[in-house]
């Protein structure tokens, strides 16, 4: 049944309407006036078709259609309209009309029109809804279905994805949907392959029956993942359906199992001990390095292998081993073994193989435990076996070196003890007894009674060695120390021990020790030891004596070093010397050390100047010969005596001579104020070694004076010598420089001359011809002067005349006398100064000077009406200074020092070369003297220089 | 020598770029205004024999109005009274003088006068060749560089 609302202001085409629309029988019509009451029936009845007027007094027929189709957008409405209304009709549609039709048509004709469209509209929006209720249906399927799913078009792309497919992709569906395409999800590596099995497999589908593709994935942000895929093809359309079940999960437990696996078997692979793995059928599994080495059968060959194959390298036969005990109960196995321990689940055994290593034979010991599976079944066992050949000879070498020590203890007389530590018992052998004087079983069996043997000095010592040994702090404990012989005597005992057993808590159960017997060997350490104090304090001294920088102080502290370990009260230190006179042997005190420090009296002028004839004559000729000179003080001349008892009370003496390069030099001497000692001979020949090296000393230090000296002088004259070459290489340098610069220039003009000439030649312009050659012919005159000049400058200071003592004067009358032509044609007054000092120089050289100052005292006379020279000498402090002064032109004061510069020259106006002063100054230096200028522009010129005077 | 005092460039043409040369040597001054003359260059060319009348020479046209300041100034290094260094620094601290382009033409080869001269700024460093060929090479340059 169709069921209509029909509105219209107009009731009697309501009624006409209503019978003729039902008169089918399919159709019911409820009909309306009124637009709001129409309104109100919507909300109560479910109708399939509204046909509404456009003519409405309430409102327009467009105007409830607006109103119709916001509240129920899948009604049906037709509109009835007047004719030529085309513009109505347009918005009608717009506005979700689903038929029109025009009023003013025959009736019959209308209504069987109206009924068409109105099963035409209800025919229509039944088959909308149920579509629409079928996409509902299946888009919930594909959204729950719980798994990942996705439509896939005929281009690849995805279509449609579901919120499964977004979790596992990590994309929300509207960035896939039309965009990306179902093979960006796969990894790239597997990509070329899923699409060509998709290809062929899709292609020939006949059913729609899904296919299954395990592959890896990739999600948004590239990590990997793993699913299963299943593509099926949408039927009758182009479409595919793809379904993704993620099993990354799933991929990494196995992986992991897959990695933990393979670990275990790396394990077992390195373990060091050769180990083996077999399945609970007693096939191998595992065969690892070390039992590859070990036997020599490497895993290739054995794993896989069952039936007690593993057991033929080691005995040559297929035969149960220790593992099989783990697997099987055949307890029989247990008899091929030396011994079967067991510990929870596992089995130790050991065994002697003789095949092993070739035949070579070796001691093995073997652990073999069972391995579960989750349920805690039995799956198979694990064997490691070690070779333990090594720790079995040692354990046989240790019974044996056991005896063997027994016999040397007994042969190297040695006592020896063994004690039980929580019970105090002793063992001891029969020497330790006789070294006490007593028969062995004699002595006590207790160590306490051992404790009041020991020397009670002793015993603090002795407890303390032990204790720290017993603490752990040493590995074992050995001391010196007395015991008491059975007469009361104490005999020197050398004693070691060690604990041999301690319980688990690290207490001692078990110490054992010997002792030796030193009576012998302490009496000659003591006399030993005696003179390794003497020794060693002469070494100090030596070593002061090598080594103070200061060689008096380095002399007094190996005296005391000496002093202090001989156990004396005094040292001293004489020096002889002859009268210069008379020739008598005197001594004088040099250096001392004394115990009590009064060192001072020594410097008492009662102890300077002895003469050995009035003390003891004979003692010259003793000590000379080199003897030394000792015994007690009352055994000494009587002169020496009184003597030596003005300064110290001295009991016994030793004095031994100091030879200093074959020369008897003096003594050195030791005091006792408090023993009268016997000197024995090694105290005399150490006391002769001091002596030697103060001999050594004092040579040392007078060499090193003389030595310093030399070598300062030495040092000073290379630094003279050094700086004067320096000065002659940079003055060599300068001049060279200087000479090729001015020949430079000359060659300059000679060359353009020439070029220019070539060119005036060719023209045969005569004029100029002469210019260009008298240019050349004066140019080379220039540079012919610069030469000579140049080499004569090189002269002065390598070919030298010796000096010679010579009065200035004369110098200047023999000056005066060569340049008078000169002077008589400047008409140059001149004046000469008197009294003029003796010189020590090279005379021709001095002139030499003399004439170049005066003749360039001419030359730069300027305007002077009154051309004068003065030549004369002044004192400045302990120096004579000679001087050339003129009236002349003067020097601008910043040409001074320039003017001395080779070839420089003022200007040219004065015709020279420039090298006159160059070399006035060079002759100057040669002799050591010194060359300045006082001069202004205008106001003359004084030239001043020193030599070196008588 | 005296022919040097006498000899004169020609100088009929008026308004010629004006070279100052400064060279104490009276054959290297001849030869120099002859390789001028031998090219054809035309030019002014003035010479004075130290560097103080250098510097009175290019101080002159502050009294003489008529008096030029050179388009270049081609200096020699040794020179009696003022050096061609002290001429170059005198000329640089100048405020009217600076801009003038200063060449120096020297026998000396030494590294120090180089570096000398082109820490006063100088324009340029030739040093005065044997071979008469490169003088005119040399010539020709400064002419073209600096004045033509």
């Amino acid at each position: 049944m169709i069921h209509v609302l029909m509105v219209d202001d107009d009731p009697i085409i309501l009624d006409i309407a209503k019978i003729y629309l039902e008169r089918s029988g399919d159709i019911r019509v409820d009909i309306n006036q009124s637009t709001a009451v129409a309104m109100n029936a919507l909300q109560t009845e479910a109708y399939d078709v509204i046909i509404s007027d456009y003519m409405m007094p309430e409102m327009d027929g467009i105007t409830f259609l607006k109103t119709v189709r916001a509240s129920y957008p899948d009604i049906s409405f037709i509109l009835l309209t007047g004719r030529g209304k085309e513009e109505v009709v347009i918005e009608a549609l717009n506005n979700g009309a689903d038929y029109y039709l025009q009023k003013d048509s025959d009736t019959e004709v209308l209504f069987a029109e109206l009924s068409h469209h109105i099963r035409q509209a209800a025919e229509k929006r039944r088959t909308e809804r149920a579509l629409q209720e079928s996409e509902e249906y299946y888009r919930t399927i594909f959204e729950n279905s719980g798994t990942a799913m996705a439509i896939v078009d005929e281009n690849g792309l995805v279509s449609l994805a579901n919120s499964e497919a977004e979790k596992i992709f990590g994309y929300i569906s509207e960035e896939i949907e039309g965009k990306i395409r179902w093979d960006a999800f796969v990894a790239e590596k597997e990509q070329e392959r899923l699409r060509e099995y998709f290809r062929a497999n899709l292609r020939n589908l006949k059913t729609a029956a899904p296919h299954r593709y395990e592959t890896e994935l990739v999600d948004r942000w590239g990590n990997k993942r793993y699913g299963i895929l299943k593509a099926c093809p949408i039927s009758k359309t182009k479409q595919h359906v793809i379904s993704i079940t993620d099993i990354t999960d799933l991929k990494r437990a196995e992986d992991e199992v897959r990695q933990t696996q393979q670990r275990m078997m790396n394990i077992i692979e390195f373990l060091p001990d050769a180990t083996f793995v077999i399945d609970k059928n007693g096939k191998v599994i595992a065969w690892n390095r070390a039992i590859e080495v070990m036997t020599g059968l490497r895993k290739e060959d054995i794993i896989g292998k069952g039936d007690y194959a593993y057991a033929e390298p080691f005995y040559g036969t297929k035969r149960p081993g220790l593992i099989d005990i783990i697997v099987s109960d055949d307890v029989g196995i247990e008899s091929l073994y030396d011994y079967v321990k067991r510990k929870n689940n596992t089995v130790f055994a050991e065994a002697f193989v003789p095949l092993l290593y070739d035949g070579k034979g070796a001691h093995l010991w073997g652990a073999a435990s069972p391995l579960f599976d989750a349920e805690g079944d039995i799956v198979g066992a694990i064997e490691t076996v070690r070779d333990v050949t090594r720790w079995k000879l040692a354990e046989r070498e240790l019974q044996e070196g056991e005896e063997r020590l027994n016999f040397v203890i007994e042969g190297a007389n040695l006592g020896f003890w063994d004690r039980n530590m929580v019970t105090g018992a002793v063992v001891r052998n029969r020497y330790y007894a006789e070294m006490l004087g007593y028969s062995s079983g004699e002595l006590e069996d207790h160590v306490m009674a051992w404790e009041e043997r020991v020397h009670p000095e002793d015993l603090p010592g002795v407890n303390k060695a032990r204790q720290d040994h017993l603490d752990g702090k040493t590995p074992y404990y050995e001391i010196e120390h007395r015991l008491k012989h059975r007469d009361g005597q104490w005999v020197w005992v050398y004693s070691r021990g060690k604990v041999m057993e301690r319980d688990e808590m690290g207490s001692p159960l078990r110490m054992t020790g010997i002792i030796q017997d030193l009576t012998e060997r302490k009496e000659a350490e003591n006399a030993l030891h005696k003179r390794d104090h003497l020794l060693s304090a002469a070494a100090v001294a030596s070593q002061k004596l090598l080594t103070s920088a200061d060689h008096d102080l380095g002399i007094e502290e190996a005296l005391e070093a000496i002093g202090l370990s001989a156990g004396v009260d005094d040292v001293f230190v004489f020096e002889n010397f002859d009268d210069p006179l008379t020739g008598e042997h005197l001594t004088s005190h040099r250096f001392g050390w004394s115990r009590e420090m009064a060192t001072s009296v020594y410097s008492s002028p009662a102890i300077q100047n002895l003469s050995y004839g009035s003390i003891s004559p004979d003692w010259y000729e003793i000590l000379s010969s080199g003897k030394p000179i000792h015994g007690a003080m009352r055994e000494f001349p009587q002169d020496v005596q009184e003597l030596v008892e003005k300064f110290r009370h001295f009991v016994s003496a030793l004095i031994v001579p100091v030879i200093i390069e074959d020369r008897f030099w003096g003594i050195i001497g030791l005091g006792d104020c408090h023993s009268e000692r016997e000197w024995d001979s090694s105290e005399i020949s150490i006391l002769r070694l001091v002596a030697e090296s103060i001999g050594g000393a004092i040579i040392h230090s007078k060499k090193d004076v003389l030595l310093r000296e030399a070598h300062d002088d030495l040092e000073m004259r290379v630094r003279d010598r050094t700086a004067e070459l320096e000065a002659k290489n940079a003055e060599m340098e300068r001049f060279v420089y200087t000479i090729s610069h001015d020949l430079r220039s000359p060659l300059f003009t000679i060359q353009g001359f020439v070029g220019v000439l070539k060119e005036d030649t060719r023209r045969g312009d005569q004029e100029k011809i002469d210019i260009d050659l008298q240019m050349i012919e004066d140019v080379t005159t220039k540079m012919d002067r610069l030469l000579g000049e140049s080499l004569e400058l090189s002269r002065i200071g390598r070919v030298a005349n010796p000096p010679e003592d010579v009065s200035f004067g004369s110098m200047v009358k023999e000056a005066l006398d060569l340049t008078l032509e000169e002077i008589k044609q400047g008409r140059v007054e001149i004046s000469v100064a008197r009294d003029w000092p003796v010189v020590c120089v090279d005379r021709m050289r001095i002139v030499e000077v003399l004439i170049n100052l005066v003749e360039n005292s001419i030359k730069y006379m300027g305007d002077q009406e009154r051309p004068k020279i003065d030549i004369g000498h002044q004192k400045d402090g302990d120096e004579t200074v000679f001087f050339v002064q003129d009236n002349g032109r003067g020097i601008d004061p910043d040409q001074h020092n320039k003017v001395f510069d080779l070839f420089y020259k003022i200007d040219n106006e004065g015709g020279g070369s420039g090298a006159g002063l160059a070399i006035v100054k060079r002759i100057i230096d040669v002799h050591g003297g010194r060359i300045w200028i006082e001069s202004d522009r205008d106001k003359g010129c004084k030239i001043n220089f020193t030599l070196p005077c008588r | 020598m005296m022919m040097v005092q006498e000899y004169k460039y020609d100088r009929n043409v008026e308004n010629l770029p004006l070279i100052l040369l400064v060279e104490d040597d009276a054959t290297h001054a001849m030869l120099i205004m002859r390789t001028f003359e031998r090219l054809d260059l035309p030019v002014d060319l003035d010479w004075v024999k130290d560097g103080e009348e250098a510097l009175n020479y290019l101080h002159k046209h502050k009294d003489e109005r008529d008096h030029r300041v050179p388009n270049l100034i081609i200096l020699d290094l040794r020179l009696p009274k003022l050096d061609g260094h002290e001429v170059l620094r005198e000329i640089r601290q100048s405020e009217e003088l600076s801009a003038i382009p200063v060449v120096i033409l020297s026998t000396s080869k030494v590294d120090e006068d180089i570096l000398k001269a082109y820490t006063n700024r100088a324009n340029g460093y030739l040093v005065k060749p044997v071979d008469f060929d490169k003088l005119q090479e040399m010539i020709k340059y400064l002419y073209t560089n600096w004045v033509g």
